[in-house]
């Protein structure tokens, strides 16, 4: 601050400070310093200051003196002025007690004031105006809120006065009661010779509401910056003064407790805020450690497009039989059920022939009876069954539920104002989705949607379904809305009389036969069936880089879903709500929330957290590298494929990459280290590495070196090919490969020796999703088997029985 | 164990057959959930529209504690009308799944009201009393619908904020997360 | 508790560790209502009782706005005001509220309630726009209505914080005027270290 500076800072006066401060308000104290800048000492940069008597600037501030004064005050606090003073003074006893009590009172405090200091009491010069005081100068009361001259309609007082009648409204609380206070500063006139109180200025008003904000205006300063100055206009001078918080501030004895206290609130509010949950766990049964429990809530909202007047559904959720649900068994199942749903025999349409039945009871799944000591049997409803339901049901493989809804007449509603029939049906569904089922070609639930059209006065529907629709439901966490477009076949000239006037029409024998009907091929196996070897393809010549080349069999027989001939005309929409969530395996969470923990980027709260989840259930430890798969020997696949009843070996097998998938995954579906996955609290226990890999915890079991995966590990290593294509063209890996697969107990019987991981094949990657990592995992066998194979010649190919 | 907070108003409806509504709403969960904040039914103001919509504006703010992921919780309504004399009539049932993802949904709830036969068709008509259910279970569970015969009615607003508690320590995705 | 200096703010208590923090800034924008041509409005905010104020201005009154001479959005009074507030609390329940009270002159120039509204604050960090609408007490017969107009006494909720209860609403009768537009901004604090987990997306199903 230099001494020529003479900036008024009006403006930085009439900022207002808003706080809610904790301590109660009685805590608080404000101290005022006040520095009057006598103009006559006012000295010019850089000349010698006079020699006089003369008060230092309490701003430290050189060349600039006057008198200073300064005051600590407490919320509320009365202050009298020399008018005050005066004023009561010459009307002590005056005051009527009832009548003006504020009043009275202050005029026996002033008269107490007079008798202590015999006479000579003159007020002080920083006095203040607090909320029960009946005088209160006008332009304190006054706001000013326009800028112009010109009025509002609103030119009362108080801003929004309660209206005569209403009042035992609410009006009164518009402007909510604050209580205030006003710091004045007395100027005085100092030309005579006992100065007598000539005018005041405002300098700070304090207000409370009654949620607890202080509003201060102008703001507190902080004790190092400049202070406010103005020009006062009543006796020409320059004011600086600063208001400073000086509340009392707390001993070392006082810190230390508060922190205490502090602590035991933070307990005390983490405790509030969970101890709704503490009474009950929360169900988590049996879940592999990669399967998913998934649960679909439907909502059949509306239909809307069609002619008719009253309209019904019927839907359908159909589980695909790769997963696991608690719902009815099928009832459409082909193979078992007799009594399924008698439709009428649809002529029209046409599918391919149907292939060997492999239907719904089939015996081909990963789970079969060889395994029959711990695994479920197929069929429905089976007791022993692996999977149970968040209420204990054990859950079955596939089913379906089947539902009506009942009818509703059409209306038209805003806002759209179409035709619709409100139905707002909902079905909700819990199911497994085991890891099998989501390698090869996933399926996922289906829903099937029919529509029937109603007489007014019946029942039943009188016509066959009025459209036909399905849609599949994603597996995938979260909600939406699908609109289902729905369709009926058509009918000719004859067909659509007999429709309008007998109300008999043209239905699907099955209403799956929407989508794919059950007697072709169904997708949720694992999508392919018994084939020759010859049949898909022979890998015959070599290539100029001396490659396999693989030509595929044009005679092959594929699946195809053939629906040409089938006419249909489009109909109207179903509104389809429905909303997923998915429930991962203990196992899975625990390293879930592991790796949120060290990702920043999720968490990103900086106060130490309190690790209260290290109680709930054990993390696993720090991440470290992850394990590829070792190499399988050839022993090995044989006894696999013996189980699994497989024709093809995996080199001549290339249809596609999930193909090779799932083969990979049979590989390695042995007896033991099944048994050893359905113990899953084992699993988290040995496992060195975060169980994200159900290969991985495998190989940890299967190890017998010893060795921290870690150390196996070289880093810095290649990314690993993705396709089976560019394995089979890579170079041959050395045979340098310990032999990891010794402990098995039932299968392997020759010592490879050749199972140590080359450096080639290691690449230290980011954390891959569970195909990729089945598909790297894939490949590199496949690679070591190729080279095993190609280097063996004596070894015979294995062959299926 | 996880927790489960709505947050949100019932805000209003259209397309009812009056503009003068008023709402009884009742929230239905299964076993293995408790409600710990919040009234679990209530009923709102009454409201003559003066605009397309009648306004409620109905404060929902319920805490849950979930130890199973069936059972998530449901909203039925039940929509009244008041004619001119004071009477209070039916005019729509209908019920909405309460998300399971976190954000801000604004759902619509669709309404059917039942229609009992000729006869009461018609008193309906003339005396203004319209079939009610017998039993309020049936609409929020569908199991029982088939020979029920409805017309549609208006439409509920509503519009819930969810917020959820230690759902990812069991592992519960609700909503999928960007590929990292 | 103890005594703090009013420069820092508290970071103990309800703000305190096992505590998170809700951070609203935006405007209450406008209102649209027809029958009025001045009005202003009063904001205020209902919480839990697990709730606490940590800052700024939890109650208002906005300057007193006038409709636009001519233009498409005659019915449409602008505003502008700033709503700036903290909150801090240990649990989502009680979510706070904004209450909004609109009041405006009627034809005699009377300054007479045009509606109240109530909305709950966003529950998901972002921007948000949202549209409060506004209803007031319906007169209970139609000599009420009669006589209110001619003394100027219409009917207004006793209580302030009447759109944001939930008990006692089933025996009013309310008439719904317009709405009022705010936008909103929202941020957390804290609240996934205490495992809440909370998204700003908004859907419409």
């Amino acid at each position: 601050m230099s001494g020529t500076t003479m900036k008024f800072n009006e403006d930085r006066r009439s900022f207002v400070q808003h706080e809610f401060f904790t301590d109660p308000i009685q805590n608080f104290r404000i101290a005022i310093t006040v520095h009057r800048i006598e103009p006559d000492e006012f000295v010019p940069e850089g000349k010698e200051p006079e020699q006089r008597e003369r008060e230092p600037s309490p701003f430290g501030v050189k060349g600039e003196s006057g008198k200073t004064w300064a005051n600590l005050l407490s919320w509320q606090q009365k202050v009298f002025c020399y008018r005050e003073a005066q004023y009561y003074s010459s009307k002590a006893g005056s005051f009527d007690e009832e009548n003006q009590p504020v009043d009275n009172a202050n005029s026996n405090v002033l008269t107490e004031y007079q008798n202590q200091t015999e006479g000579s009491y003159r007020g002080n010069t920083i006095f203040t105006y607090i909320s029960h005081d009946s005088y209160l100068p006008d332009h304190l009361t006054q706001k000013k809120l326009i800028i112009s001259s010109a009025k509002t309609n609103l030119h009362r007082n108080t801003l929004l006065a309660s209206m005569e009648g209403n009042s035992q409204a609410g009006m009164s609380d518009r402007e909510a009661p604050r209580q205030y206070m006003h710091i004045m500063l007395a100027i005085y006139d100092r030309k005579t010779e006992t100065p007598y109180q000539i005018g005041e200025e405002w300098l700070c008003t304090l207000s409370l509401s009654k949620n607890g904000r202080l509003d201060i205006q102008p703001p507190l300063l902080p004790s190092d910056s400049s202070p406010y100055s103005f020009l006062s206009t009543i006796d020409g001078l320059t004011y600086k003064y600063t208001i400073e918080n000086a509340s009392p501030q707390l001993d070392q004895i006082n810190t230390t407790l508060e922190q205490q206290t502090v602590e035991r609130v933070y307990e005390q509010n983490y405790l509030e805020s969970k101890k709704v949950s503490i009474t009950k766990l929360f169900r988590q049964p049996y879940l592999g450690p990669e399967d998913l429990r998934v649960f679909y809530f439907l909502e059949l909202v509306s239909v809307y497009g069609f002619e008719d007047q009253r309209l019904s559904a019927n839907i359908a959720l159909d589980v695909p039989d790769n997963w696991w649900s608690s719902c009815d068994p099928d009832p459409y199942a082909v193979s078992t059920d007799p009594k399924a749903k008698p439709e009428k025999k649809d002529e029209t349409s046409t599918h391919v022939d149907t292939i060997d039945n492999l239907s719904l009871a089939n015996t081909k799944s990963l789970f079969s009876a060889d395994f029959s000591s711990t695994i479920a049997e197929e069929g429905p409803g089976q007791a022993s069954s692996i999977y149970k339901s968040s209420s204990g049901v054990p859950m079955h493989r596939g089913g379906t539920i089947s539902r009506s809804t009942q009818s509703s007449i059409v209306k038209r509603v805003p806002p759209h104002n179409i035709r619709q029939a409100h139905l707002g049906f909902s079905i909700d569904i819990e199911c497994v989705c085991p890891v099998g089922a989501r390698i090869g070609e996933p399926t996922t639930p289906r829903v099937y949607v029919s529509v029937n059209a109603h007489r007014v006065a019946s029942h039943s529907p009188w016509r066959a379904p009025v459209g036909y629709g399905w849609i599949n439901l994603p597996l995938r966490a979260g909600c939406d809305v699908k609109i289902v477009p729905l369709w009926r076949p058509a009918m000719d000239a004859v067909e659509t009389l007999k429709y309008q006037f007998l109300g008999d029409g043209k239905r699907l024998m099955d209403a799956r036969d929407a989508a794919v009907p059950p007697r072709v091929h169904p997708e949720g196996e694992l999508g392919f069936d018994e084939e020759e070897e010859e049949d898909v393809g022979v890998v015959e010549e070599m290539d100029e880089n001396n490659e396999p080349i693989f030509v595929e069999n044009p005679n092959r027989r594929r699946n195809v879903l053939n629906k040409f001939g089938l006419e249909t005309e489009s109909t109207g929409y179903a509104v389809l709500r429905y909303h997923c969530v998915i429930q991962k395996s203990k196992a899975a969470a625990a390293s879930d929330l592991k790796d949120k923990q060290h990702n920043p980027l999720i968490n990103p709260s900086s106060i130490p957290r309190r690790p209260i989840h290290s109680r709930a259930f054990p993390l696993p430890p720090p991440e470290e590298e992850k394990v590829l798969p070792q190499k399988k020997s050839v022993e090995l696949q044989k006894a696999i494929d013996r189980y699994t009843s497989q024709t093809i070996t995996l080199a001549n097998r290339p249809r596609t990459d999930t193909m090779a998938d799932s083969m990979a995954f049979l590989s390695l579906q042995t007896p033991a280290t099944h048994a050893r996955l359905l113990s899953p609290s084992t699993a988290s226990q040995k496992s060195s590495s975060p169980i994200h890999n159900r290969f991985e915890f495998l190989d940890d079991n299967l190890s017998s070196t010893g060795q921290l995966p870690s150390q196996q590990r070289p880093p810095g290593t290649p990314k690993q090919a993705a396709s089976l294509w560019q394995v089979l063209r890579r170079d041959r890996p050395t045979k340098s490969m310990e032999d990891t697969t010794a402990t098995l107990p039932t299968i392997n019987d020759r010592a490879d020796g050749q199972e140590t991981q080359s450096a080639a094949q290691q690449p230290s990657q980011p954390r891959m999703s569970l195909l990729e990592k089945i598909r790297a995992r894939n490949n590199k066998q496949m690679t070591e088997i190729q080279g095993e194979e190609e280097g063996d010649e004596e070894e015979p190919h294995p062959h299926e029985d | 164990m996880a927790e489960l907070y709505v947050i949100g108003e019932l805000v209003g409806a259209t397309g009812f057959s009056s503009k003068n509504l008023c709402c009884r709403y009742s929230i239905v969960y299964g076993e293995g959930w408790d409600l710990h904040s919040g009234e679990a039914t209530g009923q709102t103001q009454t409201d003559y529209a003066q605009n397309e919509m009648t306004i409620w504006s109905h404060p929902l703010d319920l805490q849950f504690s979930l130890s199973t992921i069936l059972g998530w919780p449901k909203i039925s309504v039940q929509v009244f009308k008041i004619d001119s004399y004071g009477n209070y009539d039916l005019e729509g049932y209908g019920h909405i799944q309460i998300p399971q993802s976190t954000g801000t949904f604004n759902m619509k709830c669709v309404t059917w009201k039942p229609i009992g036969s000729s006869k009461e068709e018609y008193a309906q008509k003339f005396l203004g009393v319209t079939p009610r259910l017998a039993n309020d279970s049936i609409i929020s569970n569908g199991d029982d619908r088939r020979f029920l015969r409805t017309q549609t009615s208006g439409i509920v607003y509503l519009k819930l904020g969810i917020i959820t508690r230690e759902m990812d320590k069991y592992g519960i995705v609700t909503e999928e997360q960007p590929e990292d | 508790m103890s005594v703090l200096s009013a420069q820092t703010r508290s970071s103990y208590s309800s703000t305190g560790m096992g505590s998170f923090q809700v951070v609203v800034t935006g405007t209450l924008e406008s209102v649209t209502v027809s029958g009025f041509d001045n009005v202003h409005a009063h904001y205020s905010f209902k919480k839990g009782s697990k709730w606490q104020y940590t800052g700024g201005i939890e109650e208002g009154n906005t300057q007193m706005g006038s409709k636009a001479f001519s233009g498409p959005n005659r019915n449409t009074i602008v505003w502008n005001f700033p709503i700036e507030i903290q909150f801090s609390s240990v649990s989502p329940s009680g979510w706070p509220q904004l209450i909004v009270t609109v009041y405006g002159l009627n034809w005699l120039g009377r300054d007479i309630i045009v509606g109240t509204g109530c909305v709950h604050l966003p529950v998901g960090p972002g921007s948000h726009e949202l549209a409060i609408p506004l209803f007031k007490p319906k007169d209970s017969s139609g000599f009420h209505s009669l006589h209110s107009l001619i003394t100027g006494t219409l009917p207004e909720f006793r209580d302030p914080h009447f759109a944001s209860l939930t008990t006692q609403r089933s025996v009013v009768r309310t008439q719904s005027t317009g709405f009022v537009r705010v936008v909103l901004n929202v941020t957390f604090r804290n609240m996934n270290a205490l495992e809440y987990s909370y998204s700003g997306k908004e859907y419409s199903l």
